[in-house]
């Protein structure tokens, strides 16, 4: 009798788990970022540049692809990025995650070669603390033609009290990379 | 009660006259407890001497060249419930042993491994109650670790797993209370979800071990034996309290065991821990707390022809995982790597952060066994586990406190073995034989709430499996042999870039045999064991499927589904020698070969991701070869002194690549040196020192490049004090002080994921008090 309702137990569990087959739901990254848009202003006219890094599929699969930022020369310009996440519908604005949370978010750029793209400046918004987020930020090119990369880093909860960090002195940032990616440009 | 008055008389006998004499002779036969027929071949065993003998087809033993003194005798036959006697010898005299011949308690000693070693043909090694005892509050692969040729793969300082002989993971078979571990082992920074303080036994076994239980144990298989549910025990408890310095941690655990009325028994196990951050020599760990709760309970009917056993247990876990191995690309890790101490270094706080991980596993069984004639038995067992495993990262927009990979495995379980042993007069030789099937069924889910890919897709694993283990025991003779075939199905539920549904099926054929031998010689003190086993091992999910970023070393691992079963065959020697008591020694030697060895290979091309460029690895296959030389001298030279060294070597190589194989254990030696002495109820009075030198791993692959150069060779110093205090019959306490790398020598070990960010742990002083009652 105890082994005739042992062996029920058993077939009972055997039966659950192979009717519990279900099939699972298909996931959406949240927090992916799957395309930068960076539009540029030159100081002195109207019309915006867009430029693209996209990686539609996230990590692996196809490869990510990227424009060529094309400027003039001895100019300045007020540029500002857009993150979004095309993998979720409707696309997610990632950039607004980021002002949200300011305080643990801070860009930086660095132009190679160094001379070409100068004079980084930080633009507001600022995070609540005061603090620079770099949403917005302006440069001036270099007075001859010339080309190079552009690398724009995003950095998760950054010390951003360290020395020069404010200024956009990545050295003393320390945290954690969200992004770190580059812009081919040519000055002309 | 006439073992106790026996033992009482001794031991008033003993005060009387007590003689220093070494040629002490115990003789008698083992009989069944209800039909007093001799029980041949039965096995005493003496614990203090780790020493025993074989009776003979009558059931008469002969036990030579014994010193004065308490021992503890543990008696045993195959279908019986091992016995433990302790008695007082201070003359030669006949004694018989009586066994209860059917009753097979709770804990079924499940495979072929018998106490005495030198009944297998298989190199075992034993971790018994007061070795687990002196290592309290130290984790499962730690105290694996104490074994010779065991090391562990460590994620930082609270994460680790064992490696036997060069291998991990699923190519270790790991065994709890004669249910096969189903957990998501597939994972380098998943430790292993076992309570050590649980179990009264550990056995790890250098080759294939119980064939029972798979075919995959391609290294070694480890057993986890609890208590043995015991009709006759009266209440037995124990409470023991562990603190260290280094974390300022706390380990509490306690335990009752009891048996009614020669019918029922029932055990209760209970470990509490909780630790803050860790130190390393120089400064505080960040996020390296820990805390833990497990529970195990057994109970059991133990009738004359039948048993009935239900066993539960629970490991639960909340670990945190070092702030600064949380990075985001290559640049983070070279800035890591460049500074000499971690990046983030906070104030000491038991409070535990992101990144951590929560694991829970539960373990139900109920098992049911049928006693026949000739000690021949039936058992049916069946299990159920639950592994439960939450991650959390550092994210973005609030979601912190959701999990970033959450999973749920189930399994069910069923298995039947019948176990039979066969007497031939004429031959004064035994055959025993263990013949079962087992049916495996698995299902892996991702909770969808994490918002992320999953790793690993969801999957369900069907597994069908067939097996027989013979041994032939003649004279000073053991053959074994088995063998084992497994079909395993899986269908996984994976979603493509597209997010379409994909749902490939796989089928694997999966074998294994062994065949071993032993010898010993006439006077009992050299065993020659050799066994040669073929396993095969079919890829895991992991190897299959997995595709992602590794946070902790900044690489992506990509699975492969075109990856066939690796299979290969391990022969393993091992010499042991007694002579007298001064010195044992043991010794083996392995060579192992794997076809289609699985193991992730670098991509040729890093591949460019919004968080900059990652080198990109690959699961692929290839030829691999391992052989290794373990080695252990024990000496006692005097009663009050003993000296052991240890010593452990293995090349891996890639044979198909012509390179070496990664994460192989470097070299290493060790020396103990121990003083111990009673003095009139305070006994056991220990100091222990102990040295362990491990050597730089120079024989690492030239085609994986490692970010930072191999770390040099190291040598810690410990030490252990301590006493047992017999209060009265009934009461005893210990206590010790054990100080782990005294010199607090600053060190990285090849084997820890984490020595890109920080150093080993500093020194550490824990003290262990228990009070055993009963």
């Amino acid at each position: 009798m105890k082994k005739k309702s042992f062996f029920l137990a058993i077939t009972t569990s055997i039966l659950i788990t192979i009717s519990c087959k279900k099939e699972p739901q298909a996931i959406n990254e949240e927090e992916l970022i799957s395309t930068m848009i960076i539009t540029l202003k030159k100081n002195s006219s109207l019309s915006v540049q867009n430029y693209i890094w996209n990686d539609t599929d996230g990590i692996g699969g196809i490869d990510a692809t990227v424009d060529s930022i094309i400027i003039d020369k001895d100019a300045e310009y007020n540029a500002s990025i857009l993150l979004l996440n095309t993998h979720k519908t409707p696309t997610d604005t990632i950039s607004n995650e980021v002002l949200e949370e300011g305080t643990t978010h801070q860009f930086f750029y660095q132009s190679t070669p160094a001379s070409a793209l100068s004079n980084f400046q930080y633009q507001a918004p600022n995070d609540t603390d005061g603090n620079p987020i770099g949403i917005n930020f302006r440069f001036e090119t270099i007075d001859a033609s010339n080309t190079g990369f552009l690398k724009i880093i995003l950095r998760h909860h950054p010390n951003k009290l360290g020395s020069g960090v404010s200024s956009g002195d990545i050295t003393n940032a320390q945290g954690e990379t969200d992004i770190e990616i580059e812009f081919p440009f040519r000055i002309q | 009660m006439l073992q106790k008055l026996i033992a009482i008389y001794f031991l008033v006998f003993n005060a009387l006259t007590y003689a220093q004499d070494c040629d002490i002779q115990i003789k008698g036969n083992i009989l069944d407890e209800h039909d007093k027929s001799a029980l041949e071949y039965a096995t005493v065993y003496i614990q203090e001497l780790s020493f025993g003998v074989s009776a003979d087809a009558n059931a008469y033993f002969v036990l030579d060249n014994l010193c004065a003194g308490k021992y503890t005798f543990i008696v045993e036959h195959l279908g019986c419930k091992p016995d433990t006697i302790i008695l007082t010898i201070t003359k030669s005299i006949t004694k018989n042993f009586y066994l209860e011949h059917h009753a097979e308690e709770l804990a079924e000693i499940t495979t072929t491994a018998s106490k005495l070693e030198k009944e297998n043909t298989q190199t075992i090694n034993i971790i018994n109650q007061k070795e687990i005892n002196k290592l309290e509050g130290k984790d499962f692969a730690s105290i694996l670790s104490s074994v010779t040729g065991v090391n562990q793969l460590k994620t930082g300082t609270s994460i680790s797993k064992p490696i036997i002989n060069g291998l991990y993971g699923d190519r270790i078979l790991i065994v709890n209370n004669g249910v096969k571990l189903e957990s998501q082992n597939w994972g380098t920074e998943h430790a292993t979800e076992i309570n050590p303080f649980a179990s009264s036994t550990i056995k790890v076994i250098k080759g294939i071990g119980s064939l029972e239980y798979g075919t995959d144990a391609l290294a070694g298989m480890v057993l986890i034996e609890p208590s043995i549910l015991n009709k006759y025990k009266h209440i037995t408890s124990s409470i023991s309290l562990v603190g260290q310095t280094n974390g300022r941690s706390i380990t509490t655990s306690a335990k009752i065991e009891q048996g009614f009325k020669k019918q029922i028994a029932y055990f209760l196990q209970g470990t509490y821990k909780r630790s803050g951050d860790q130190q390393a020599p120089h400064y505080n760990l960040s996020n390296t707390g820990l805390q833990e709760g497990n529970f195990s309970s057994g109970f059991g009917v133990l009738k004359n022809s039948w048993d009935i056993n239900i066993y539960y247990s629970l490991f639960q876990q909340q670990v945190g995982l070092l702030k600064s191995s949380h990075i985001g690309n290559l640049t983070d890790l070279q800035n890591a790597i460049e500074s000499d101490t971690p990046l983030i270094v906070n104030r000491f706080t038991y409070n535990i952060e992101n990144p951590k991980q929560k694991v829970a596993h539960h373990l139900a069984k109920i098992n049911v066994v049928k006693y026949f004639k000739n000690q021949n038995h039936l058992a049916f067992t069946y299990s159920f586990q639950l592994n439960k495993r939450k991650e959390f990262d550092i994210r973005r927009g609030g979601r912190s406190t959701i999990p970033s990979l959450h999973m749920n495995l189930f399994s069910n379980n069923f298995s039947a073995a019948y176990k039979r042993a066969k007497q031939f007069a004429k031959t004064n030789s035994r055959l025993e034989g263990k013949t079962g099937i087992n049916f495996l069924m698995k299902l892996n889910e991702n909770n969808p709430e994490t918002g992320i890919r999953p790793l690993i897709p969801d999957y369900y694993q069907y597994n069908f499996g067939v097996f027989d283990m013979e041994k032939f025991i003649i004279k000073n003779f053991i053959i074994e042999f088995g063998a084992r075939y497994d079909f395993t199905q899986f269908q996984a539920y994976k979603f493509d870039r597209n997010n379409q549904l994909q749902k490939p099926v796989f089928n694997f054929h999966t074998y294994a045999a062994n065949i071993g031998g032993s010898w010993i010689n006439n006077s009992n003190n050299i065993q020659v064991q050799s066994n040669i086993s073929y396993n095969s091992r079919f890829p895991n999910i992991s190897e299959l499927f997995s595709d992602g970023l590794h946070h902790g070393i900044a690489t992506l691992e990509f699975g492969n589904d075109k990856l066939k079963s690796e299979h290969g065959v391990k022969w393993i020697n091992t010499v042991s020698i007694n002579y007298r008591k001064f010195i044992k020694a043991e010794a083996s030697f392995y060579i192992s070969k794997i076809v289609d060895f699985i193991y992730l290979a670098p991509l040729p091309a890093p591949i460019l991701t919004i968080r900059g460029a990652f080198p990109a690895f690959q699961f692929y296959q290839t030829d691999a070869r391992l052989l290794g030389f373990d080695a252990t001298l024990y000496s006692e030279p005097t009663s009050f002194l003993s000296l052991v060294f240890r010593s452990s070597i293995i090349r891996g190589r890639n044979t198909s690549a012509n390179d070496n194989l990664i994460n192989m254990p470097s070299d290493r030696v060790s020396a103990a040196i121990d003083l111990h002495f009673d003095f009139k109820k305070i006994k056991n009075v220990h100091f222990e020192m102990n040295v362990h030198h491990v050597f730089k791993q120079n024989k690492t692959p030239n085609l994986i490049r490692d970010y930072k150069a191999i770390p040099n060779a190291y040598t810690t110093l410990n030490t252990d004090i301590g006493f047992d205090y017999l209060a009265s019959e009934k009461h005893k306490i210990s206590f010790s002080v054990t100080g782990e790398n005294i010199t607090n020598a600053n060190y990285r070990d090849y084997l820890n994921r984490f020595r890109y960010y920080a150093d080993e742990l500093g020194w550490n002083l824990i003290f262990r008090l228990k009070y055993i009652f009963g």
